[in-house]
């Protein structure tokens, strides 16, 4: 699927957005399912068929010849969440680090970045120190998280939602929740045409 | 040095080893795995800073659960509230309404519920709300509660019965001061005596350890060592027990 930025997708996710399509329309082809959600044929493709390989989804009907479409229905209902599959089925696990940090630190409420990274490991998915470092301090110039002493204090009202902001490569912090860009650094401020 | 084909564990790196931590995840486990005419609710209770909520934080993250905080003033509209927060569906107006999205959400997805500082809703009615929740998902739901809940709880009958493991959280021991030191004080060495010391000092209390532990590795930078016994800390003084605010650096 498309690697852009978040920020650059029109604030849409494109795996949540088959996901919920696919769930209200229990039984779909790979056409319906893309006249729903107005995506390209081969982002619709790939997570069909990693659905399917992991087993959320199943064939009902096979393609018989060219334009007999293979109609697909839906089997596990897991929520409202996507399932994060790739293509061949395995579990996407880009993003688990600060997902498992954004919890954490919810749960926390008063932490150091140690702490943090303690708190956020779990044996399949580590977390090192300086990632918990470098996490709660672009948190903190978002304004989620407020410093005190070495430490951090989360505030409930921060919570914009379950899933976690994500620093982007270009030093942006995006809220997945709120579908909007809560920071972002000095230099590209100043460089922003106004 | 890592062997090709062979998964390293690594375990020791995260809160698992704990006893708390171990014993809350295994019956979360077992809750998971029930048959299916057995209720699915564990209840983990102790005193505070003996680390229930490191537990419930180890089992959220391992089992991606909805975890939720009781606050004080959260009546049964405010609780759904947070619930669908977490799972990031917009709750519809009407209470009952928020009750259906809930159990669906729980249901479907399969991920427990965790219920944080459940003492606040104890004297309340709002804790029937919990075990409505139960019934309507079948879902497991992990309670943590202080010390006292076990009894209060006995006044919500049907509640009660719905419990099918309770979790007495267990006094901080040598095994696990020695695992805290690890994790947060890697960089400093600390002796057999000393550790055993300071359990000793820390009534039970994991934060309380972990305050400690943070003092002993704080002289050891201020005075240059890599390994402390209790020889050379001495006579110094240890927290113990009164005022548990948590302090930051120096």
């Amino acid at each position: 699927m498309a690697l852009k930025p978040m920020d650059k997708r029109n604030g849409f996710d494109s795996r949540q957005a088959l996901w919920a399509a696919i769930r209200r329309m229990q039984t779909f082809t790979l056409r319906t399912l893309r006249e729903e959600t107005v995506l390209r044929l081969d982002s619709v493709r790939e997570y069909v068929v990693g659905l399917e390989k992991a087993g959320f989804i199943e064939r009902t009907h096979e393609s018989k010849r060219p334009g007999d479409p293979v109609v697909w229905e839906l089997r596990k209902d897991v929520g409202v969440e996507a399932p994060r599959v790739r293509k061949d089925g395995t579990q996407v696990t880009m993003g688990d680090g600060c997902k498992n940090m954004w919890e954490a630190m919810r749960i926390l409420r008063i932490f150091t970045a140690r702490e943090l990274a303690v708190a956020a490991s779990l044996p399949e998915c580590l977390v090192k120190e300086q990632t918990a470092i470098d996490y709660t301090y672009h948190l903190c110039r978002a304004g989620y998280l407020k410093k005190s002493g070495n430490g951090y204090i989360f505030l409930p009202a921060a919570y914009t939602g379950p899933l976690a902001p994500q620093i982007q490569r270009t030093k942006r912090v995006w809220d997945p929740n709120q579908q909007k860009v809560r920071w972002r650094s000095d230099e590209e401020a100043g460089n922003d045409e106004r | 040095m890592k062997e090709k084909g062979k998964k390293t564990d690594f375990t020791a790196y995260t809160v698992a080893p704990l006893a708390n931590v171990s014993l809350c995840a295994s019956a979360v486990e077992r809750a998971m795995q029930r048959p299916g005419h057995l209720p699915g609710m564990v209840c983990m209770y102790g005193p505070a800073g003996w680390g229930k909520s490191k537990a419930a934080t180890y089992v959220s993250l391992k089992h991606r659960g909805y975890y939720i905080q009781c606050q004080e003033t959260w009546n049964g509209r405010a609780i759904l509230h947070y619930i669908l927060q977490t799972m990031g569906i917009p709750p519809k107006q009407r209470v009952w309404e928020m009750a259906e999205q809930a159990c669906e959400q729980l249901a479907k997805s399969g991920r427990p519920l965790i219920v944080d500082e459940l003492d606040k809703l104890v004297e309340k009615k709002s804790v029937e709300l919990i075990r409505d929740l139960f019934e309507g998902s079948g879902a497991v739901i992990l309670l943590i509660g202080e010390q006292g809940v076990y009894d209060k709880l006995k006044r919500w009958e049907r509640f009660h019965r719905r419990v099918l493991e309770w979790v007495q959280a267990v006094p901080v021991d040598i095994e696990d001061a020695a695992h805290l030191r690890r994790l947060y004080h890697p960089e400093v060495e600390i002796a057999q005596d000393l550790l055993e010391r300071i359990t000793e000092v820390s009534d039970g209390s994991a934060g309380r350890v972990c305050l400690n532990l943070a003092q002993v590795a704080g002289f050891a930078a201020d005075v240059g060592m890599e390994s402390v016994c209790l020889k050379d800390w001495g006579s110094r003084e240890f927290l113990v027990g009164g005022s548990r605010g948590r302090r930051y650096g120096a």
